[in-house]
């Protein structure tokens, strides 16, 4: 091999010192660790569920939502801003196009008090019209959100013919993800009659309540 | 012209020992090979900043805040797409810049962008479409035609998938338990672009080192012609130089000997002049053996005055002095006079003289005196080699090309010519042979002076001769003779015109 063919095959500055040998590889090793700790950090952000929902057994007999009584009803409650709800709204217009009998659903946003209109135009608002058989509802100050004991948008709850929760969880497999997941896949079990793989599932999205809402009035129990 | 050279062909100096062509086809194939490494370096330095800007973009569009009820925040994706953006980008691109060109920086680069390939998946969901960044990115990376690089490309993809895979199975393979080894799966993909990647890598590496080959080749090829012009340069000012010295030296003698001449003809003149004095008195006082002496002596001095005077003529037109004095003059009455004077000379050996002429040969322009001479010589010539025989004289106008000419024929049935005495004929001092010389006498400076004359007007003598069947010559002078106003050195010809 020509000398200068060597030349270019040196690695950096090609001094040939091990003291800079060293350097170079400890940057390397710092670089890598730096991109490689970040990327992980945003997996677990991505993998990180939100509050889990304290949700009724029972279909609360105090919702001004009606349940079908002769099928299952469906329900998600979501953040009309949060943008990691488009994957879990995704996921809900799956689902339903995949079931065999499509059950009454609701997707309930909540209104913070004092929020203005804007917060029923927004974008995620025209995404659940758009998805056929579903009923949006637009809940003031998280009243029907404290009832289903929900904190995290996104979160999916299915009651039965009788009132009963059969699901709990959220239809996305992390934060703003598509795709398969075992969320979608146990309530489409259910619908379908079948035995579902769990009965619930972690959820992914955004706080419904503000940090300074007090616990007693937020929606978990 | 070194020094000019090395400029043309900085890589060679014409006083340095050139390198082999195997060594300078390595050194163009490096050239080449790094000078593309430099380039995508540079690709990738662009490339690094738009994609970091584009993550950025991208995070505050789709996900600008994350929500708390009434409470937003800036989004994690924004501050992950700016800052592990740029922890991902700013080290290969820095590298890029400042080290182009080094196996590490596009090392750092490949790696890099599977990282970049890794984040935008992330930000935008883990959307199946993102996962064409890191088969572009391969073919990019491919740019280097360093298939090594693709290794650590691939490295990364495997390993992501396989640590995921492990920690968080959903958010790649959409299943919460998965088996270990399915990273395998979708590295095996990755590998699958990798092996078309690596032959077309090898296959322009390949095509890379022919070019540097022959580059190489037709490098030599430029630095041997190169010497060559030289070494041609070099000979074509040594012959200069030689001619230039031989025509000085011609030129010296020819002076000398026209001098010489000069200063022989006339002590030579008076022994002419006082023998025949002398011998008018031997024959007033009745001697006769001193008159037979006294001829002898004349005779003698005749053929030495007419020796000097060839060589002075043939001096003087190899130095360039004998000077053309054209007139015109009629050629029928040029040739009456000129038989006048040689018939008797013809007739000595009992041969008979036959002149023949057209009616309309009209004016020749040319010098009389030479033209005189060209034929007294060659009648001379005829006279002398021809023993009862016949020799015959002819002029007639005819049109050589786009001239008219007078040609000029003497022909004899005299002992004629071998061709090896044809060829040294109109050379000076080359009789056929030294036995004509012994037997015929003469110089060997008339049919010499022939030629020159019949060159120094415009004109050609020929030659046509077979031993014992006699010899015809002919000449050919333009009608219009131009006095010539060089100064050429008239060689003879070494096959008879």
């Amino acid at each position: 091999m020509p000398a200068d063919s060597r030349r270019h095959r040196r690695w950096l500055g090609g001094s040939g010192s091990s003291v800079r040998s060293v350097m170079w590889a400890g940057l390397a090793i710092l670089w890598l660790g730096s991109a490689g700790t970040g990327l992980v950090l945003l997996m677990a952000y991505d993998n990180t569920p939100g509050l889990g929902a304290d949700a009724p057994a029972d279909w609360p007999a105090d919702s001004t939502l009606v349940r079908d009584a002769a099928a299952p009803t469906l329900v998600m409650l979501a953040h009309p801003r949060c943008d990691c709800t488009r994957a879990s709204l995704g996921e809900l217009a799956e689902l339903l196009a995949r079931v065999h009998h499509r059950p009454r659903t609701y997707v309930v946003f909540i209104k913070p008090a004092g929020s203005d209109g804007s917060w029923e135009n927004t974008g995620l608002s025209d995404q659940a019209r758009a998805i056929p058989g579903v009923t949006v509802v637009y809940d003031d100050n998280g009243v029907e959100a404290r009832r289903f004991g929900v904190a995290t948008s996104g979160q999916t709850l299915l009651y039965d013919a009788r009132g009963r929760l059969v699901y709990s969880g959220g239809t996305t497999g992390a934060r703003g993800k598509g795709g398969d997941n075992i969320g979608r896949a146990s309530v489409v079990a259910l619908l379908d009659g079948e035995r579902p793989a769990q009965s619930t599932q972690p959820v992914f999205g955004c706080s419904l309540f503000s940090p300074t809402t007090p616990p007693d009035d937020r929606g978990t129990r | 012209m070194a020094t000019r050279l090395s400029g043309i062909m900085p890589s060679y100096s014409m006083t340095s020992r050139p390198e082999s062509v195997d060594d300078r086809a390595d050194a163009v194939f490096q050239s080449h090979q790094v000078a593309i490494y430099k380039q995508t370096d540079r690709i990738f330095a662009y490339l690094m900043g738009a994609q970091w800007l584009a993550a950025i973009v991208f995070a505050l569009v789709v996900a600008p805040k994350t929500w708390a009820g009434a409470d937003s925040q800036v989004h994690t994706h924004v501050w992950a797409a700016v800052f592990l953006g740029g922890i991902i980008s700013v080290v290969p691109t820095a590298l890029a810049l400042r080290h182009p060109g080094e196996t590490a920086t596009r090392y750092t680069i490949a790696v890099a962008q599977m990282l970049m390939s890794a984040l935008l998946i992330h930000l935008t969901g883990g959307r199946i479409e993102t996962h064409f960044h890191v088969f572009g990115s391969l073919a990019i990376l491919a740019f280097y035609r360093d298939w090594r690089v693709l290794i650590p490309a691939t490295a990364v993809v495997a390993a992501d998938h396989a640590l995921r895979g492990l920690f968080w199975p959903q958010s790649v393979y959409g299943v919460f338990v998965a088996s270990e080894w399915r990273w395998l799966e979708h590295a095996a993909w990755v590998v699958f672009e990798d092996v078309f990647l690596v032959i077309a890598c090898v296959r322009g590496t390949s095509e890379l080192r022919e070019i540097a080959v022959r580059t190489a080749i037709l490098e030599q090829a430029n630095r041997d012609s190169a010497r060559h012009a030289i070494e041609q340069s070099e000979l074509i000012a040594r012959l200069r130089l030689t001619q230039t010295q031989v025509e000085a030296a011609t030129r010296a003698k020819s002076e000398f000997v026209a001098n010489m001449s000069h200063e022989l003809r006339t002590p030579l003149n008076a022994i002419t002049l006082y023998s025949e004095l002398l011998q008018e008195v031997a024959l007033e006082d009745n001697r006769p053996d001193d008159v037979a002496d006294l001829g002898k002596i004349q005779m003698a001095s005749k053929h030495l005055l007419g020796l000097i005077n060839g060589i002075l003529d043939l001096s003087k037109i190899e130095a360039g002095k004998m000077e053309l004095h054209v007139e015109a003059f009629d050629v029928r009455a040029m040739i009456e006079e000129l038989i006048g004077t040689i018939g008797a000379v013809v007739r000595n050996n009992r041969n008979t003289l036959n002149v023949t002429y057209e009616n309309d040969l009209g004016v020749l322009h040319a010098d009389l005196t030479k033209t005189r001479q060209i034929l007294f010589n060659l009648l001379s010539n005829a006279a002398k080699f021809t023993t009862e025989g016949s020799v015959t004289v002819s002029a007639r106008r005819r049109t050589v090309g786009d001239r008219d000419c007078i040609e000029f024929v003497v022909a004899d049935t005299g002992i004629g010519l071998t061709d090896e005495q044809q060829r040294r004929l109109f050379r000076p001092f080359a009789q056929g042979d030294t036995s004509i010389s012994r037997k015929y006498g003469g110089t060997g400076l008339g049919l010499a002076l022939v030629w020159r004359f019949c060159q120094l007007m415009g004109g050609e003598v020929a030659v046509k001769s077979a031993p014992g069947s006699g010899a015809t010559f002919t000449v050919r002078l333009p009608v219009m003779v131009v006095a010539r106003t060089d100064s050429a050195i008239f060689t003879a010809p070494v096959v008879a015109a």
